[in-house]
């Protein structure tokens, strides 16, 4: 659910046209410099998370995200592409570590569409 | 689902290493990658939209990774019972799946330890279908010992 909650909230008109990208032009995150350059795929890889507790009704929680690794453009099935890894930490008022995700991701640029 | 949802909490005492967890079946419909897929805020058309899909080179729509936790967290959720909580969940997406394949959920414990009051038991986990491994991973559940004493004496 943590993660659930930090998913941006959709826009659904126009999905087409920003190339299947349900988020809209504003506050995209740093993964636009991917779709900018034609790599509007997106396959997820892996998901490593720890919960520490349960959360409580009328908690506060924040999430913090860090890219902690790009890699070198991969040749895959799907197309030329970029593995993505990032750090999600989840916080409570106090500060105290409640949830951690490591998840990774491929950007790629669909077979058949041109740089 | 070939698993009993409302079960009773395992005693981490009685776990032992290489116990097999009882495999778990999934029909997977469109409907239940879609469901899954927008129940977990996931919008990305490759899950809901088959034309959408079919244009970026994949036969039809696919099963979200949030989904595959999901179902992942059930699947040990209903083997260690109600007060079981899932610590952590480590998880490796290998084939897709469509709709109309059926993913089958296995399990082995490879380790079990003891922190405070609470018994921690590690878990090797493996989600297939017709196409090879979808997911493999490992995950940590944690049980509470002292309600499991309390139950016992």
């Amino acid at each position: 659910m943590l993660q659930t909650w930090t998913m941006a909230t959709p826009v659904i008109t126009g999905i087409t046209e920003r190339g299947g990208s349900p988020v809209s032009s504003d506050g995209r995150g740093p993964l636009a410099v991917f779709d900018d350059a034609g790599f509007t795929g997106t396959l997820a890889s892996n998901s490593d998370f720890e919960i520490a507790r349960y959360l409580r009704p009328g908690e506060t929680v924040r999430a913090t995200t860090v890219v902690e690794s790009i890699s070198e453009r991969k040749e895959t099935r799907l197309g030329p592409g970029y593995f993505v890894t990032w750090e999600t930490t989840y916080t409570d008022e106090d500060g105290e570590v409640v949830g951690r995700q490591h998840f990774r991701i491929l950007k790629f640029r669909p077979a058949g569409h041109s740089e | 689902v070939s698993t009993d949802p409302v079960g009773a909490t395992l005693d981490w005492r009685a776990i032992g290493v290489d116990d097999e967890l009882p495999e778990m079946v999934i029909e997977v419909t469109a409907t239940r990658i879609v469901a899954g897929a927008l129940a977990t805020r996931d919008f990305m058309p490759v899950h809901h939209d088959r034309a959408y899909a079919t244009s970026q080179g994949a036969p039809d729509i696919f099963m979200n990774i949030m989904s595959d936790n999901a179902y992942c967290s059930r699947y040990l959720t209903d083997w260690a019972g109600p007060e079981a909580m899932v610590r952590r969940l480590a998880i490796r997406l290998g084939v897709p799946v469509f709709p109309g394949s059926t993913l089958t959920y296995s399990g082995k414990v490879t380790g079990k330890s003891r922190v405070g009051d609470e018994g921690l038991v590690e878990v090797e986990l493996r989600a297939v279908n017709d196409l090879g491994d979808h997911v493999t991973g490992t995950a940590t559940i944690a049980l509470p010992l002292t309600s499991t004493e309390r139950a016992i004496h």
